[in-house]
């Protein structure tokens, strides 16, 4: 059984459909990638998921509908979202940040989870009594992502982490969340407009043009494909 | 040297007051992000209702936490009837339903209880020889109660923000709402308790202070004003600042008010806007806010 299975599912804001009819799967322990182009409806398959917009259809996470769940009940089930634009509470420090992410979690080993971040990503340990406000683009999604797993999720999603990133922490970033797959056995769901680098750490990928999904790929078979790569590669 | 000292002391009574009805604001921006402009209204029914508990039996102490537990409720049903519907990030018409209630509290007041003023006992001994003497000036026993009260609200506040993971969840769903649900936070419920704390305060604000103002309709409205500065001054997220800076704000006004003679006792009022301008000016985010700080 798939980890996170969809199918036929449909979302939009009230004013019509942006995805139509969406069918794809995380296995548990993998890294999948949706690839698309600005306005694709990479956000608004995201924020479906997680049921912060409406949505039909079928999502089951690990064989339970989560298709009538609230977004809060979502990320109790094991579900948690790193926003586009990372989402953290800027006048908030970066400690209250990660201890915000372990909201749903019952029981100890909070401070061993923190310390965990703080040793994955030692710039936020750096910066633990800073206000989140103050980090620079890059340590704003490495703590997004850090508070996202605080709630040691199943499956992990990641809306374009690259996005204002400089290539150089892209490439920093893309190699921590690998090895969060590696260490943990994290299933991760990523999409991202920056196809070659997502793709180096994805085991599938989907293709995801104008709300309409293609079929899965394996990720190495896309970096390959020329029709890909001359629309989404840039070679 | 006598005068003085109990012009400061007046002052300072004045701004316990102011302080402790901005902790309610605070309260409520804290929990929500919201300003709530029927905060004074809110408190002044309380009073009313702790009156009507009183004048069926209760002792004042209990009709004063009656009061404060109807005023909790009340609190949420407000969130959830009110302004729930209104939906996230609507906060100018959040902010005209806070005027159109407080309008509807003010006038329901009037036709529940009249226009006379009613008088409610307080809760410690309050006749003419129930004061500690301090330097030649009266500390009354009322006014020491509400400094106490005030300041054990405030440090529980102050905890409940700082360490607590509710408080936290508080924050963040005031901070950033749409976060809050990622995070797993029942942002529609927090709201609802962010509403209905702001009006357990008020309330207790209500019933501690009506012994001394006397109780009326209007007994609020300069409160809510000077309040409303003060949360400001003292940055609305704080409300160690808020307290700070209403206490600061009574004193000044009063010295103002009595040493400067063309200033006098009608344009006291004045004075605290002066003040809370000629702040705002420097430090925009008041005297102990925190500055929204966001790198790009």
């Amino acid at each position: 059984m798939s980890l996170l299975r969809i199918s036929a599912m449909q979302a939009g804001y009230g004013a019509g459909d942006v995805l139509h009819g969406v069918d794809l799967t995380v296995e548990e322990g993998e890294i999948v990638v949706v690839l698309g182009a600005n306005g694709a409806g990479k956000t608004t398959l995201m924020r479906a998921v997680s049921g912060m917009i409406a949505r039909r259809g079928t999502i089951e996470l690990d064989g339970r509908s989560i298709i009538k769940a609230s977004a809060d009940a979502i990320v109790r089930d094991g579900l948690a979202q790193v926003p586009q634009g990372r989402g953290t509470v800027v006048d908030l420090t970066v400690e209250e940040n990660l201890r915000a992410g372990a909201h749903v979690r019952k029981g100890k080993g909070l401070a061993e989870d923190l310390e965990r971040w703080y040793t994955t990503y030692p710039r936020l340990a750096e910066r633990r009594k800073q206000k989140a406000g103050l980090l620079s683009g890059g340590e704003q999604q490495m703590l997004a992502i850090s508070r996202a797993m605080m709630s040691r999720p199943r499956l992990l999603l990641c809306d374009e982490p690259s996005l204002g990133l400089s290539p150089l922490l892209t490439e920093e970033l893309f190699a921590s969340l690998r090895q969060i797959n590696a260490e943990l056995g994290m299933s991760i769901l990523v999409v991202e407009q920056n196809a070659m680098i997502a793709l180096e750490i994805a085991a599938r990928g989907y293709l995801l043009e104008v709300g309409v999904m293609g079929a899965a790929r394996p990720a190495a078979e896309f970096a390959s494909d020329d029709s890909i790569r001359a629309a989404y590669l840039g070679a | 040297m006598d005068l003085l000292i109990a012009r400061i002391v007046d002052g300072f009574n004045n701004g316990v007051v102011y302080g402790f009805l901005a902790l309610a604001l605070v309260c409520v921006y804290r929990g929500t992000g919201h300003l709530n402009l029927a905060q004074g209204e809110m408190a002044m029914f309380s009073a009313f209702i702790a009156y009507a508990l009183h004048a069926v039996g209760f002792p004042v102490v209990l009709a004063i936490l009656g009061a404060v537990a109807i005023g909790f409720i009340a609190g949420g049903v407000v969130e959830r009837v009110l302004i729930r519907p209104l939906g996230h990030g609507a906060d100018y018409s959040i902010l005209l339903v806070t005027i159109g209630l407080f309008l509807v509290l003010n006038a329901g007041a009037g036709v529940i209880w009249g226009g006379d003023p009613l008088t409610f006992p307080a809760a410690v001994p309050s006749a003419p020889d129930d004061y500690i003497s301090f330097f030649g000036t009266r500390l009354r026993y009322q006014q020491l109660l509400i400094l106490a009260v005030l300041l054990v609200v405030m440090t529980a506040l102050y905890l409940l923000f700082k360490y607590t993971r509710l408080g936290l969840a508080m924050r963040v769903t005031a901070g950033n709402p749409d976060s809050a649900r990622l995070l797993g936070m029942r942002v529609n419920q927090i709201n609802s308790l962010g509403w209905a704390l702001a009006a357990a305060v008020g309330a207790l604000v209500g019933g501690l202070i009506s012994p001394s103002t006397t109780l009326t309709t209007g007994m609020m409205f300069n409160f809510l004003i000077y309040a409303a500065a003060a949360a400001t001054l003292g940055g609305f997220d704080s409300p160690g600042g808020a307290v700070l800076a209403g206490i600061v704000l009574g004193v000044l006004e009063n010295l103002i008010g009595s040493y400067i003679s063309w200033v006098g006792s009608d344009l006291k009022q004045a004075v605290a806007l002066v003040i809370l301008l000629g702040v705002l000016m420097v430090r925009p985010t008041g005297l102990f806010g925190t500055k929204k700080v966001e790198r790009v």
